[in-house]
């Protein structure tokens, strides 16, 4: 969605229309609830986070200035709440679980998560588990910074301008982070 | 070229964010330098692979995924609801507060002219009364209060006269108004010294 649609569907939504409200949740939901996933790894915690950050958004669309990028601003609201969130639970994961349609069994949600799409090819489930693991790996900040890339679609730039750092940290953070990425990735290659 | 602010082009350039001058730039730089050819292709695929992490429907299904859509829009309307509800009230309030600001103001202009308007009221009769009182005093000094060493004996006379015209004394009749006639002319005849007055006066009275 470009930033002059964003505008004229925040319009709207200042003026109360549901529909305005209903497109932009169709726009957002999705990239929000991947980071929110990918961040607490528990599938209702992230529907309540990405919930909650909606709510904050009636809240606040009064007090949003227009000069700052509407997505950074939504996903800053996410970060805060999931970083509250942890603050406030002290790393107690709480795991949500789903029913494996094939076999049945009861799986927490990462672990269905990992296992993926039942038609993706074998080796790229495994790729995908890998990944995961060298995701949770990754110190908390250099993690936000990719996932707020991947799930955000946000440029970097604009994820520096979230995280209020310069545009070098985050970069930084990034080549750092994907080179860790590459090493597990590697690693786990040579394991099997 | 440094080699962190390599990497950091390299990075912006393939998450598609570099300009054109500067992708350019680094183009040239990757053509010339075998090095950092290999340097920019380690990091498109690494970045590659962050890509390749699976989207959200790859854990949720598509039922999921609009359920839980359905739960964020419906908790959207009635939080918009509330919020709409919570603006008009603020509006009224801000209206209300306003008009209680006007009613004050008004009202205390009210107070200031009023309090203007007895204040002069009160200066005005004051001044009245101070005016009156003058006009008085002055009437009375005139009429009743005693004469003063210089004035002249003509208006002595005068007044003399006026007074012995009254029921008192009759001018032409009374046993006294002879007395009184031999007064006014002893009186005309008496000099007063160092006045011009008192010869004129003397020769208008022959």
């Amino acid at each position: 969605m470009d930033a002059q649609a964003v505008t004229v569907i925040l319009a709207q939504c200042r003026a109360g229309d549901k529909s305005a409200w209903d497109a932009l949740v169709d726009a957002y939901w999705q990239r929000l609830y991947g980071f929110a996933w990918q961040s607490t790894k528990n599938r209702d915690l992230a529907h309540d986070l990405v919930q909650e950050t909606f709510l904050r958004v009636v809240q606040k669309l009064e007090r949003y200035d227009h000069r700052d990028k509407f997505d950074a601003w939504l996903f800053r609201i996410l970060v805060n709440l999931i970083r509250d969130h942890s603050r406030s639970r002290v790393r107690r994961p709480v795991r949500s679980t789903v029913i494996d349609a094939s076999t049945g069994a009861e799986m927490t949600d990462d672990m269905a998560a990992r296992t993926g799409h039942p038609s993706d090819p074998v080796h790229h489930r495994e790729d995908v588990q890998r990944l995961y693991e060298a995701l949770e790996q990754l110190p908390e900040m250099d993690r936000q910074v990719l996932l707020l890339r991947h799930y955000g679609e946000m440029p970097f730039k604009d994820i520096a301008k979230m995280l209020r750092c310069p545009l070098g940290t985050v970069l930084a953070r990034a080549h750092r982070a994907l080179g860790k990425l590459r090493v597990t990735m590697e690693v786990g290659h040579e394991v099997q | 070229m440094k080699s962190n602010k390599f990497s950091q082009a390299c990075l912006l350039d393939v998450s598609g964010e570099l300009g054109a001058e500067a992708r350019g730039i680094l183009r040239d730089h990757v053509e010339t330098y075998p090095a950092a050819m290999l340097e920019y292709d380690q990091i498109l695929g690494r970045f590659k692979q962050l890509n390749s992490l699976p989207a959200v429907e790859s854990h949720l299904d598509q039922v999921s995924i609009e359920r839980m859509k359905q739960q964020v829009k419906h908790s959207l309307h009635d939080a918009v609801h509330q919020e709409q509800k919570a603006a008009r009230w603020r509006i009224m309030r801000r209206w209300f507060y306003r008009s209680m600001s006007v009613a004050s103001g008004v009202a205390a202009a009210g107070v200031v002219i009023a309090g203007i308007y007895i204040v002069r009221q009160h200066i005005q009769a004051h001044q009245a009364r101070v005016m009156d009182a003058e006009n008085t005093f002055q009437e009375m000094a005139e009429s009743h209060l005693p004469y003063r060493a210089n004035t002249p004996i003509r208006l002595i006379r005068t007044r003399i006269e006026h007074f012995g015209g009254g029921n008192l004394f009759d001018a032409q009749n009374g046993a006294g108004s002879a007395g009184i006639m031999h007064l006014f002319n002893a009186l005309d005849k008496i000099p007063i010294p160092g006045t011009e007055d008192s010869v004129s006066q003397a020769d208008n009275i022959q």
